[in-house]
């Protein structure tokens, strides 16, 4: 996997960023952005090119599933593989996630473990059918 | 029989309408309607329900609900309000702070890390050298993991956070209900607190069903995620 991937890290929890950040950092990702919530990160988005995006759903402006949408609806971002990490365990989330095109979905709290296992799985299935 | 029943039904409607003026801030005194029910009716039941009412209304007075309310709303929410955001900022600035310093400890772990491998070459004793790269490779370890713990901040802020827009509605009604109370009374239908619109349910809390991340996984599998 390419370790210089550019990665775009959307919470509006500034701890949980620096985390996600740390995480990322350990598993050898430094080419990782911040945004504090869809709004943000949108345009981020289009402006420049990220390989991966791992955000939280419950944000105010921009929620996690809007910006999932919004990406998936948007040509030049339909492809960009969303990873999501929140707190929201229930059953109708995780679904209508999937159903929005999730690639992999993490509860809050989470470790290193569960983080790096799901970025494999994620960067293993898009080797698989590219 | 029949005209007792009647009478009791005309006074029921005297009396409501005079709590209704009583509450919406009118006159003490017994509307004309029902001071004539009073006189014209000799029976000693209707003067002591007149008189629980009219007691009623004092014992309402001088409790002072009014102020009590006025104060709950205009000082002792807003100063509720304010103590949960600052415990989300403390909380906030305090995981800063120990990340900041598993930051540096990182850099010493680092340094140790190097020593040691610089000494493993030179020393008399290389598995001294092993084992300290041993210490250090665990040390950086565990500064992962204490990083990673501070996620607590995110998830009680979350929690805090909801409780904070739930006291806000609760201002907003209570403020909405004394202006009510002030001024023209206002239709039962303006004064109901916001529904919760079909919001997030937030990170889990004990007793409350939700899925693990084994759970979830199960779930995606299923989906094909």
């Amino acid at each position: 996997m390419d370790k210089n991937m550019r990665i775009l890290v959307v919470d509006d929890f500034s701890t949980m960023r620096r985390i996600v950040r740390n995480l990322l950092g350990d598993l050898g990702y430094v080419n990782v952005s911040e945004a504090d919530d869809g709004k943000t990160a949108w345009p981020m988005l289009q402006t420049s090119h990220f390989d991966f995006v791992i955000t939280d759903w419950n944000m105010p402006g921009m929620t996690g599933i809007e910006l999932l949408r919004t990406i998936r609806a948007d040509a030049r971002t339909a492809k960009t593989p969303v990873l999501m990490v929140t707190a929201e365990a229930q059953r109708e989330q995780i679904i209508e996630a999937a159903q929005a095109g999730v690639n992999g979905y993490i509860i809050k709290p989470f470790n290193a473990v569960t983080l790096k296992e799901k970025i494999d799985k994620i960067f293993q299935r898009i080797g698989e059918t590219a | 029989m029949a005209e007792i029943r009647n009478d009791r039904s005309v006074l029921i409607e005297a009396l409501k309408a005079w709590l209704e003026r009583l509450e919406s801030g009118g006159s003490i005194d017994a509307p004309p309607a029902l001071a004539e029910l009073l006189q014209s009716a000799d029976h000693a039941f209707y003067r002591q329900v007149a008189e629980l009412t009219r007691r009623l209304h004092t014992a309402v007075v001088e409790l002072r609900l009014d102020e009590r309310l006025n104060r709950l709303a205009g000082d002792c929410i807003p100063d509720a309000r304010l103590r949960l955001q600052h415990v989300v900022a403390m909380t906030e600035a305090a995981a800063h702070r120990t990340l900041d310093l598993v930051d540096q400890m990182r850099g010493v772990a680092q340094h140790v890390a190097a020593t040691a491998a610089r000494l493993g070459g030179t020393t008399a004793d290389p598995a001294l050298a092993t084992a300290l790269l041993g210490d250090a490779a665990s040390l950086r370890d565990k500064l992962s993991e204490l990083a990673t713990a501070q996620e607590y901040q995110d998830l009680t802020g979350q929690i805090i956070k909801r409780i904070i827009a739930l006291v806000e509605e609760v201002e907003r009604a209570l403020l909405d209900l004394l202006g009510a109370h002030a001024g023209t009374l206002k239709p039962a239908a303006a004064l109901p607190i916001a529904e919760g619109k079909a919001e997030l349910a937030g990170p889990a809390m004990p007793g409350q069903a939700s899925a693990s991340q084994q759970d979830a996984d199960a779930l995606l599998a299923s989906l094909g995620v």
